[in-house]
């Protein structure tokens, strides 16, 4: 049919009521008219009334024809069948409610992943052209030069631009605010300009800028304007005071801006091709972001950039390593492994969607048992001619409306939740998370509700679709048909419990990571030792001498305080972070010309380290005073490197860091320690050479201090004897190590919280559907339950009737997740500390747990069939 | 009795209400329904409140408009009038209703 008034129908939908009352009336005056006309006949008035009604025809045909004529029927049907819904939705509050929680946790657990992916893990830089915004590096963690980007930026052809970074802890002085420490950028003066930033206030960095010798100029955040300088607009041309050096201010970046991680100042950064590798601690390594052509891809960037860093190495170091191998990234992408985000967002969306999954085979059960309970009902009325799209129309606006509840309670949990996270983010987050709902959510959340309604309705929909009418029609306490039945509601349960128990496994065995790393006998005693960081101000200590002695005056000091028993500097302490990769060769190897470069972690430390961390050396000494500047080079291995690379010991064996000249100072092994965690937990090569303080004058260092008294007793006597003899030499990051071992063990945490709360949802969603499935089966046995009490069955009897169906039930899913969860655990392999993927504990616990909560689940409905009364049971027949 | 009048033949409703309207001028539903059942002389069984759908069906394709009115003996009812493009409509359907005829009684005239 021709719909040439559309709008009309659709506004016919709207007022039908009115319409309807119209058509009344038209009606109405037909019947008169007619009737008038047949008393004008000389008809008796009843007649005259039969006869107008006869002529008329069926009056309710008329206008059902009528109305189908009128409006858009298919949303009219709709609208209807809502109305139905609703009204018999209200009259099982409960039964909603149940349903309405179920499909919110459900709904509102990918809703939260879905929030946190987007502000977190697969973020947008907020620039303009921030898809093509790269980070580039050497594979492997390897350390990039000056002269690697120097040779990068002149002859690359992918970028439109490459910019050059480093970050940096430095000190900030500014008149009338203490100084204090600050994150840093250095960038170059492409950087800006390639992330299309500008200056709210003032200029960006020109090349003289960062020419040798130029005055020094800073760049300060917006929000260090507000705070520390009154937003000021006069401010620029000031000087303020960055690691004890005057700087003058030149501009104020933008709101929100804080590259490359959450800096708040930026310097200059001179890139000098003639210097080598840049031989501090991880915190000055140098970093590369890159603006791509437009069309070109990541990919081919990387294949253009490692061959030119191929050519490079082959040319300064006479071979290539996976060093040079050149990846290409999102700058976003900030995990280890590229493609890590990605990986987790994954994790994150599938973990939730087995939460959704439990809860939507949760409502279709529900559903189930409503049709069975209401069987006759429908059956009833397919009987006297309702359609069975009519039935299944119904069926489906229940589900609909219960799905559109369940989404807006979905969207207030992720809601909620999203606060709590934007409430507990720890500091230090890049500057491009932002916790904040989005509008895209929403049409997530409408995808997953929608997703939600037809998967808890499809079985349902199904079941009644197959159904036969005749058969339902018949008396059938336990006939054929709600067998079928009940067979499909013992495999959701099946499938909940499975589900429950593959999360559940996944969440024990990161508890028992975490637990076996807090746990973990680290071979150095965390408890005790307190840790912080000094930075040497670069001009000030620009000798190695003067660091040197700087270190070993402070270390005394240190000593020297009455409540530390031992104390040593460091560039990295064991079990957190790295001190920095370096690429060594064994003298053996070279003299037969297999050199072969070794990936090692390098720390320097000073006499007492070793002491400091409850390290007994396995063989050799440890550093003292004889291994100064200038006296023959040594260097102590840890155990692994002993063993991999001299299986004959150690000692006296000689190593050097590889450089481009093989210039280098053999270093001789004089001992052999522990492996004491040098490269942190999951390190990309545990082998580590520990060399001293003395030797290798480092500008940036770690205090390790072992005390008797407690932290806050410690602080103030370290920060005293510290400004004793240098206050420019700024100390922070103060910290307990054992609470830094918590911190770097914070992601087994967080993932446990995460398998925990997924895995808890689900088991909860498990066993109240395990309970609605006992609860409907009492109540399909009332009678054979009466009949049993009346023939004096026992209580205890009745109970155990109940339990064992629903134990029967629950085996049955937890065989299903034993057999899901063994293959299942192997899957997170290699993100587990110190746990076998098939851990006893783990599936035992989880399996008594889990047996536990559906005891109960069926407990309720066991003690509920108790109560039956006899007579009443039979009586309602 | 009913059995021997027959029904309104498929799709010819339409054609006799624009056709009743366009010569009688504006009718209410029970004067519409009246007529055609004079017009037909009692050859149609009709029931009368099958032209209300078709009524509605008509306007909506704007055939014919509504407006409600006073009929002779003073009752308020709906008053139904043919439009300018329900008079097209009836042309077409006039002339495709007599070609319609006239290939029928072609057959029909086929020597047997």
């Amino acid at each position: 049919m021709m719909l040439s008034f559309p709008m009309e129908k659709v506004r016919a939908v709207f007022y039908r009521r009115r319409l309807d009352a119209e058509l009344d009336d038209e009606i109405q005056a037909h019947l008169e008219m007619a009737r008038d006309e047949y008393l004008v006949r000389g008809m008796s008035p009843e007649e005259a009334t039969r006869a107008a009604r006869r002529d008329f025809g069926r009056i309710e045909r008329a206008k059902e024809q009528h109305r189908d004529v009128r409006s858009v029927v298919w949303v009219e049907n709709r609208f209807r069948e809502l109305k139905f819904g609703a009204r018999s939705l209200r009259k099982r509050p409960g039964m909603a409610a149940t349903v309405v929680l179920a499909l919110s946790l459900g709904i509102g657990l990918p809703a939260l992943a879905f929030s946190l992916i987007e502000s977190a893990l697969l973020p947008r830089l907020p620039f303009e052209n921030a898809d093509r915004i790269m980070r580039v590096e050497r594979a492997g963690q390897t350390p990039l030069t000056d002269a690697d980007f120097a040779e990068w930026s002149s002859r690359q052809r992918s970028f439109e631009a490459v910019g050059a970074f480093q970050n940096a802890r430095l000190t900030l002085g500014i008149a009338g605010w203490a100084t204090e420490p600050i994150s840093a950028g250095f960038i170059t003066p492409s950087v800006l300009p390639l992330l299309a930033v500008e200056p709210s206030l003032g200029r960006q960095f020109s090349e003289d800028d960062a020419s040798q010798g130029a005055p020094p100029v800073v760049l300060v955040s917006e929000q260090i304007w507000r705070e520390r300088l009154e937003a000021d607009p006069g401010v620029l041309g000031t000087l303020i005071r960055v690691n004890g050096r005057p700087a003058q201010i030149v501009g104020i970046l933008p709101e929100g801006f804080g590259f490359p991680w959450d800096q708040q100042i930026w310097l200059p950064l001179r890139v000098d091709p003639f210097r080598g590798q840049r031989d501090s601690d991880i915190e000055t390594s140098l970093g590369v972001v890159g603006l791509l052509r437009d069309g070109v891809s990541a990919r081919s960037a990387a294949v253009e950039l490692t061959a030119l860093t191929r050519e490079m190495d082959l040319s300064n170091l006479g071979e290539t390593g996976i060093g040079s191998q050149v990846v290409v990234r999102g700058y976003t992408d900030i995990f280890s492994e590229p493609g890590q985000s990605a990986a987790l967002a994954a994790l994150l969306l599938g973990l939730t969607f087995m939460v959704l999954l439990v809860a939507c085979a949760n409502v279709a059960n529900v559903m189930l048992a409503r049709a069975v309970a209401r069987k006759r009902d429908v059956a009833v009325r397919v009987a006297i001619g309702a359609s069975r799209l009519r039935i299944a129309g119904e069926l489906w606006a229940e589900i609909g409306l219960l799905a559109a509840a369940g989404g807006l309670g979905g969207s207030l949990i992720a809601l909620g939740a999203t606060r709590v996270i934007d409430g507990v983010v720890p500091p230090g987050m890049p500057f491009w998370v932002d916790f904040r709902l989005s509008p895209s959510l929403l049409f997530f959340v409408a995808f997953v509700a929608a997703l939600a309604a037809v998967m808890a309705g499809l079985i349902p929909a199904l079941q009644a679709s197959r159904s036969n009418t005749h058969d339902l029609l018949k008396d059938d306490a336990r006939g054929a048909s709600s067998y079928q039945l009940g067979r499909v509601m013992r495999r959701l349960i099946g499938v909940e419990l499975a589900l429950s128990f593959v999360l559940l496994v996944w969440a024990g065995l990161f508890i028992r990571s975490a637990n076996n790393y807090s746990q973990t006998d680290f071979a150095f005693g965390p408890e005790g030792v307190y840790t912080a960081r000094i930075s040497l101000p670069e001009e000030a200590y620009a000798e190695a001498a003067d660091r040197a002695r700087y270190a070993e005056t402070l270390r005394d000091a240190l000593a020297a305080i009455p409540q530390v028993t031992s104390a040593a500097l460091t560039t990295a302490v064991p079990g957190v972070g790295s001190g920095g990769i370096a690429s060594i060769e064994l003298e053996d190897a070279t003299a037969a010309g297999t050199t072969d470069l070794l990936r090692v972690q390098s720390v320097a430390v000073t006499p007492g380290f070793f002491d400091v961390f409850r390290a007994t050396l396995l063989a050799g000494r440890d550093f003292d005073a004889r291994d100064r500047a200038g006296s023959p080079p040594v260097a102590i291995v840890n155990a692994e490197f002993a063993e991999r690379h001299f299986p004959g010991g150690a000692l006296d064996q000689r190593i050097r860091i590889a450089d481009p000249d093989n210039s280098g100072e053999w270093l001789t092994i004089v001992g052999v320690t522990p492996d004491l965690m040098a490269g942190g937990l999951s390190p990309s090569t545990s082998e580590a050479i520990y060399r001293p303080v003395a030797q290798v004058a480092p500008p940036a260092l770690m205090i390790a201090a072992r005390s008797v008294a407690g932290f806050e007793s410690l602080t103030a006597p370290i920060r005293e004897s510290l400004m004793g003899f240098d206050p420019d030499v700024p100390l922070f990051s103060v910290q307990a190590h054992d609470v830094s071992i918590d911190l770097a063990n914070a992601q087994w945490k967080w993932m446990s919280i995460l398998f925990l709360i997924c895995g808890a949802t689900a088991l909860f969603l498990a066993a109240l559907g395990l309970y609605g499935v006992m609860s409907f089966w009492v109540i399909q046995r009332t009678r054979e339950i009466g009949v049993r009490m009346a023939l004096g069955g026992h209580r205890g009897v009745i109970v155990r009737l109940v339990l064992r169906q629903g134990m029967r039930l629950t085996s049955l899913g937890l065989i299903a997740g034993v057999l899901l969860a063994l293959p299942a655990a192997r899957l997170l392999g290699g993100a587990m500390f110190g746990v076998s993927p098939y851990d006893p504990l783990v599936f035992g616990s989880i399996l008594g747990v889990l047996i536990a909560v559906a005891w109960l689940g069926c407990w309720v409905p066991a003690l509920r069939a108790t109560r039956i009364d006899p007579m009443r049971a039979l009586a309602a027949e | 009795m009913a059995g021997m009048l027959g029904d309104i033949p498929y799709g010819t409703l339409d054609l006799m209400i624009l056709k009743t309207l366009q010569s009688m001028g504006p009718l209410h539903g029970f004067g519409l329904a009246r007529q055609i059942e004079q017009v037909s002389d009692n050859l149609l069984q009709l029931n009368q409140g099958s032209v209300y759908p078709a009524l509605q069906r008509l306007v909506q394709e704007g055939w014919i408009q509504s407006e409600w009115g006073v009929s002779e003996s003073n009752r308020r009812a709906k008053y139904y009038s043919i439009t300018n493009t329900g008079r097209k409509q009836l042309r077409t359907e006039v002339e495709s209703w007599h070609r319609t005829a006239m290939l029928v009684q072609r057959f029909l005239a086929l020597e047997t």
